[in-house]
């Protein structure tokens, strides 16, 4: 057990019920990714120049977000394959 | 006193008593959002995350004043939460689970290590040094022993053979060893006791890296983890160097998930 896969997750993730819950958390992540590219394209537009570097700091949860997401796709696209 | 922790020590008296009670306010919702996902639900659980990562990235942003590196470590808390359970995993057989959640908050960590630099991380050590690193190393046998013995953990192989402990092992020293060790004690810690001083920040980022087990479901394995927070971060910060926890860390991993459960179960 660490803390990326404690017990709870491992049980989640083996749970019968885990492809429901896994289109609802995927929503969630695309949400999040959504609202952290759109505040950060805003302040860059309005406000570029007085945020400078700090804008960056998005990038720490959009860009490992962003390759989250293109292995989902993948995945889904891997599973569609094998089944039809 | 070494200078590390003269310098913490000074820099406390730079930290403002709100900037103290919104850390302590996140780090408290930061948990809450653990025992949500264990005993509520898995969605609730991220969604309070998400929220949580989100306004934490805010207030590094629009901070005012010097001190607000402290919101990006806390950031990385519940993003580490949301990779281990937006990733898709069942697909690849439960040991490789750990590098598909962990490679893209390595990735996070890197990108964060550019606002917030790591203390502790350097490799320059005298000889005396390395041997009290050894020592440190050495503790993850026992504890790695104890931990199997409180939580039982089901195998992930039926039976091992070299390849597997050679690939299962790489994952856990990257992915549980180095990453865990880096954010809890060469980010967290440190933000943690400028904030709280020296004592109450190692109490607190260990309580924290605690919580994080709250999904572990076994009071016994929380507190263990939580004397092993303590253990490492006071080690830590005594030889001024991580490297001893990430192999102690490594070897308790590598014991608890990998090994002790084949050979004992």
């Amino acid at each position: 057990m660490t803390v990326i896969l404690n017990t709870i997750v491992n049980q989640q993730i083996l749970s019968s019920a885990f492809g429901a819950i896994s289109n609802e958390l995927g929503l969630i992540a695309v949400v999040l990714l959504l609202a952290l590219l759109v505040e950060r394209v805003l302040l860059d537009a309005y406000a570029g120049e007085r945020w400078g570097e700090r804008l960056r700091v998005f990038n720490i949860a959009t860009l490992p977000l962003l390759i989250a997401l293109a292995v989902i796709v993948i995945m889904r696209f891997i599973q569609v394959l094998q089944t039809s | 006193m070494d200078i590390d922790a003269t310098l913490i020590k000074k820099e406390v008296t730079i930290v403002n008593t709100s900037t103290i009670f919104l850390v302590a306010l996140f780090a408290l919702l930061i948990a809450s959002a653990e025992a949500v996902l264990a005993f509520v639900g898995v969605v609730p659980g991220v969604l309070l995350d998400a929220v949580l990562l989100f306004a934490l990235l805010n207030l590094f942003l629009f901070r005012k004043g010097s001190f607000g590196e402290i919101y990006l470590v806390l950031a990385l808390l519940p993003l580490l939460r949301i990779f281990s359970l937006v990733v898709p995993v069942i697909q690849v057989p439960p040991i490789y689970w750990y590098a598909m959640a962990g490679t893209p908050f390595l990735l996070a960590l890197g990108l964060a290590a550019r606002f917030v630099k790591p203390r502790w991380a350097g490799l320059q050590l005298d000889r005396r040094a390395w041997a009290i690193q050894g020592l440190i190393a050495v503790s993850g046998l026992p504890l790695a022993v104890a931990a199997y013995f409180i939580l039982h953990p089901t195998p992930l192989f039926a039976r091992l053979n070299w390849q597997e402990i050679l690939i299962g092992s790489l994952i856990l020293i990257l992915f549980s060893g180095f990453t865990e060790e880096l954010v809890f004690r060469s980010m967290l810690q440190p933000v943690m006791q400028q904030a709280f001083g020296l004592r109450y920040g190692l109490l607190l980022s260990s309580a924290l890296y605690a919580s994080m087990f709250l999904g572990s479901l076994t009071p016994g394995f929380i507190l263990l983890m939580g004397l092993v927070g303590l253990l490492f971060g006071y080690s830590v910060e005594r030889s001024g160097s991580i490297w001893g926890a990430v192999i102690a860390h490594s070897i308790l991993s590598i014991g608890l998930i990998l090994i002790l459960p084949v050979l004992w179960y």
